[in-house]
């Protein structure tokens, strides 16, 4: 476990400066339209605020292979396999950290938003907040999170799985590592259709629905089945369990 | 099984990289206990060969084994690799890539890493990035040696590096090293500095095995030092 931890420790180290710019720009962004609230129309504002936020999958899918591909440009691929540990510690290590940097980014990107352009927010969406009840907001945040942190795992791990399944080949290997990237999502696709009935037992997720009309607000549930979600997710697990055993057994230093 | 009594035994070991073979066809039978100098130009296939031994490569045809077995997770704990290349994490300080390589090992030793750093006057609180060539080749000579591994592999710890820098790794080699339960193989083309380190010597080219023997015997058959020797047969 001691070894797990000084993984993880390294690869949060290694990711400070991604995390810092990113924070950077964050924060720089959003204070910069505060500067703009009272020139610019509150809703011009409000909606270029959310921009840091489409930028994070990007972002963590490039972390995602920077990581890896920063050990074979730095020549450190010569540590990490040479190591007398599982390759499971190295895979997920880099995984957690992706997931960590996920959590952090949207803590981030939050934060910025209601500290630098709370007043502008609250001019615009101020009555809408007093329609529902906090408890709503909060389920209605954590579930949408919940199947957030589903997609972005996902996408995660089928980058480390194309990644690693890349290096074993000698050449084009960023080219190869799109193809499994593409082939993998339709693997994903078509077996977890295949696996889906198998995960009826999984319980649904319901989802509290306000309808506002007539100057009422309506509360109604919306159940959804987590299979057709779980399926593929559990697919891509499979595969990413495959990038493990071939970095441990597959993976070689030319 | 005959390859337990061997640091290493191969037989027909062959590794390929696109157009060419690395080796070709290796057979060895290395005793525990002793320091081969392992002794080639460039491309004879040195790195190759310890790559494999290390279980950084696998072989294309024949056969390894290290301790007694092929290798695997469990031999990369008892084997202490230390390649050519700078292969050691540019932004850390001395002191985070010591607490890193130690909790990854059982054999680590730390008051031999202070000792060590003391010797070859690096500190923790270094920068990577901030030291010469000269000093990272002593540092990832400290990696290798804190560690009290059954096999201790050295990739060219000489190569580029002043006199000075030189004189330093020759003597923790020799000071470090326990015969009773350790083995040693050194790759290395500057052959004068370290020949009297030698117990057995392997000379390789193109791949393949041109002379092995220890060292004595081949003094001797040859009436050369391993320095001259090295000369004679590469010219």
């Amino acid at each position: 476990m001691k070894s797990y931890l000084q993984l993880i420790k390294k690869e949060l180290r290694a990711l400070r400066w991604y995390l810092g710019v990113l924070m950077f720009l964050t924060l720089g962004w959003h204070l910069f339209l505060a500067t703009r609230v009272q020139r610019w129309p509150a809703e011009l504002v409000f909606g270029l605020g959310w921009i840091p936020i489409s930028f994070i999958p990007i972002w963590l899918l490039w972390i995602s292979v920077q990581m890896y591909r920063s050990e074979w440009n730095q020549d450190t691929a010569y540590l990490l396999l040479s190591l007398p540990i599982p390759g499971w510690q190295i895979t997920t290590s880099k995984f957690l950290v992706v997931m960590i940097a996920y959590v952090f980014s949207v803590v981030l990107f939050a934060a910025s938003f209601f500290l630098a352009l709370g007043g502008s927010i609250m001019q615009i969406v101020g009555d809408c907040l007093t329609l529902f009840p906090t408890i709503w907001y909060l389920r209605t945040g954590l579930n949408a999170f919940v199947l957030s942190v589903l997609l972005v795992s996902s996408a995660t791990m089928l980058t480390h799985f194309s990644y690693i399944s890349a290096r074993m080949v000698k050449r084009f290997q960023g080219l190869v590592m799109v193809w499994i990237l593409v082939l993998s999502v339709w693997l994903m696709e078509r077996l977890g259709y295949v696996i889906e009935p198998l995960l009826r037992w999984v319980p649904w997720m319901t989802f509290e629905i306000g309808n506002y009309s007539q100057g009422m607000v309506h509360m109604g549930e919306f159940q959804m089945s987590l299979a057709p979600i779980l399926a593929p997710w559990l697919i891509v697990v499979a595969l990413f369990a495959l990038g493990t055993w071939l970095w441990e057994t597959q993976i070689e230093i030319v | 099984m005959e390859s337990t009594n061997y640091a290493v035994y191969s037989k027909g070991l062959t590794k390929r990289y696109p157009g060419a073979d690395a080796i070709r066809g290796i057979d060895l039978m290395i005793g525990h206990g002793e320091i081969w100098g392992l002794l080639g130009p460039n491309g004879s296939g040195k790195s190759t060969l310890l790559k494999c031994i290390a279980g950084l490569l696998k072989p294309d045809r024949g056969q390894i084994h290290v301790l007694g077995q092929a290798p695997n997770r469990t031999t990369k704990g008892k084997v202490a690799f230390l390649p050519e290349i700078d292969y050691l994490y540019r932004w850390m300080k001395i002191g985070d890539i010591l607490q890193f390589v130690s909790a990854m090992y059982h054999d680590w030793q730390w008051d031999r890493a202070e000792e060590l750093l003391k010797f070859m006057n690096l500190t923790h609180d270094q920068a990577i990035s901030s030291l010469s060539k000269g000093m990272r080749a002593r540092l990832k000579l400290v990696i290798a040696m804190a560690r009290d591994a059954e096999l201790v592999l050295l990739d060219e710890p000489l190569s580029g590096l002043d006199p000075s820098s030189r004189g330093r790794i020759i003597d923790v080699i020799l000071k470090e090293f326990k015969a009773e339960h350790q083995t040693m193989i050194l790759s290395t083309h500057e052959v004068g500095e370290t020949e009297s380190l030698f117990d057995s010597v392997i000379f390789l080219e193109k791949g393949k095995v041109k002379l092995i023997d220890t060292a004595d015997t081949l003094r001797q058959q040859h009436n050369l030092s391993i320095n001259d020797l090295f000369r004679e047969v590469y010219q």
